[in-house]
């Protein structure tokens, strides 16, 4: 099941609205028909590898749902930042680098607005 | 039009609709603003023959094309040309088949275009794609390949060499002419007989060598029965053995030899285990025996070390090894790639939340790791 345009406007809505997290770097949601926002725009995380990092996240979700391991979070860890992503059960993810040294002080925060974007409602029924 | 030869990227498009690919040499052609040399082939042995005589960057590739499956042809790409990146382009779009091309090597999957646009938006993803260069990391297809394999590869690109095979004591030969399988032998065996029997034997190893004269041609016939010959045989023998074989009771796990994985960050024990796990054959360096334990014991439910190659240096409990030998190749492709893309560092590990169960899935320079917990997990 897609997120219609409608869901979609409210889940980016959303992450605009959300309070910024200590050591979060970037913010962006991908969503089930390929299309992506972010809320940040920096030279360092510019829309072309933002969009293969998104890609890769995606294609990660189906190859272990495929592998009989569909996973609800996924981490992954680098020297300097981590990304930490949740999927929707409508195919959309939520993606967030976090600056490696403030990982322990963004968890809190990281951790609600990973499962404030899992229990979004954006149904308008 | 441009010819700057320090840039220019080689696409090789295989389908078996000539008619696409003239459309696609065209259309490919002018967007690349002659950046591109564009070479097609219109079967995946001509796609071979191709690949022989002009090393390419980027292969795209149709998955449906009659003799071979496009699984297929990604593993044996995969064997032959790992520093070739793979695009699989299809007008049928599978999520399970899209999901099982991804973990066989394919960078992306897409849709065949059908308008302008979309004929656009292949030409950025893959001009995209070529700008990353292919990295070393974890090529777990090279253990995989079987000799079938090897075999059909050398034949479809008409290749002329010789395979080795051997295992243990046992060593015989299959000679490869232009594609055509002419002389087999081990110890006082020839011909299809020796042939059958190379192609049954598990383990050992194999190599290919340049093609010289076989002391007899002791084989005719199309390859691609032979190969499916031997295989039917080899079924045969298998089935016959399971049958007469006695039932096998579940392998115990030895006590006291508990491995703890580390935190590759603090030193400081990544995971414990509760259940008894038998430690690798060989030293590794993220396994060390376990300290006493000091919380809440987890459950590891699976346990994979593997070398860059492939080779199982140790499992346990893994019920399919080759899928996490798949997916280590995909997590090290990936994991390299927003590396290179993004200003990250390193790339150190995937942790995977799955229900109940944790995975950890690491790739170091020198081998790839997976160990599975389950919900008491300690991992951080």
């Amino acid at each position: 099941m897609r997120a219609s345009e409608e869901a979609k406007q409210r889940i980016t809505d959303w992450l605009r609205r959300s309070p910024s997290v200590r050591g979060v770097l970037v913010r962006g949601v991908r969503f089930a028909d390929q299309t992506f926002v972010s809320d940040f725009d920096s030279r360092d995380y510019p829309v072309g590898a933002l969009e293969l990092a998104w890609r890769s996240v995606s294609d990660t979700f189906q190859v272990l749902t495929a592998h009989r391991l569909p996973p609800t979070r996924l981490t992954w860890v680098y020297e300097r930042s981590v990304l930490h992503c949740v999927r929707r059960d409508d195919g959309s993810i939520l993606g967030l680098f976090v600056a490696k040294n403030l990982v322990e002080q963004s968890r809190e925060g990281v951790d609600r607005l990973l499962s404030e974007f899992i229990s979004l409602k954006v149904s308008s029924r | 039009m441009p010819t700057d030869t320090q840039n220019l990227r080689r696409v090789l498009f295989v389908d078996d609709d000539p008619q696409f690919l003239e459309l696609t040499q065209e259309l490919m052609g002018v967007f690349s603003n002659g950046q591109w040399e564009i070479t097609t082939a219109v079967s995946a042995s001509a796609a071979f023959a191709v690949l022989q005589d002009h090393p390419v960057d980027l292969a795209v590739v149709d998955v449906q094309m009659g003799v071979m499956d496009g699984i297929q042809m990604l593993s044996l790409l995969n064997r032959g040309y790992p520093n070739v990146q793979k695009v699989v382009l299809t007008g049928f779009a599978n999520e399970n088949y899209r999901a099982a091309c991804l973990s066989n090597g394919a960078e992306l999957f897409l849709q065949k275009p059908t308008n302008q646009e979309g004929w656009r938006s292949l030409f950025t993803a893959l001009n995209e794609l070529l700008k990353y260069k292919p990295e070393e990391g974890f090529r777990g297809v090279l253990r995989r390949v079987s000799i079938p394999d090897v075999l059909q590869m050398e034949c479809l690109a008409r290749n002329s060499s010789v395979l080795e095979i051997s295992n243990g004591p046992k060593q015989g030969s299959i000679f490869v002419e232009e594609g055509q399988i002419i002389h087999a032998q081990i110890g006082d065996r020839t011909g299809e007989q020796a042939f059958n029997q190379l192609l049954s034997m598990s383990g050992g190893n194999f190599s290919l060598k340049p093609f010289t004269e076989p002391p007899a041609r002791t084989i005719e016939g199309p390859w691609e029965f032979l190969v499916m010959e031997a295989a039917r045989q080899r079924d045969e023998a298998m089935s016959a053995a399971a049958e007469s074989a006695p039932p096998v009771e579940s392998i115990a796990p030895v006590a006291g030899e508990e491995p703890v994985l580390i935190d590759v960050e603090t030193g400081g024990p990544l995971a414990a285990e509760s259940v008894a796990a038998p430690a690798p054959k060989t030293a590794a360096a993220t396994v060390i025996p376990r300290p006493a334990p000091t919380g809440p014991p987890p459950k590891v439910e699976e346990l994979v070390i593997c070398s860059v190659h492939g080779e199982v240096l140790h499992q346990w409990q893994c019920r399919n090894v080759d899928v996490w030998i798949n997916f280590f190749e995909f997590v090290s492709q990936r994991g390299q790639r927003l590396a290179q893309a993004l200003p990250l560092g390193k790339f150190d590990r995937l942790e995977i939340q799955s229900g109940d169960s944790r995975a950890v899935v690491i790739i170091a320079a020198d081998r790839g790791v997976m160990v599975k917990t389950g919900k008491q997990s300690v991992l951080k």
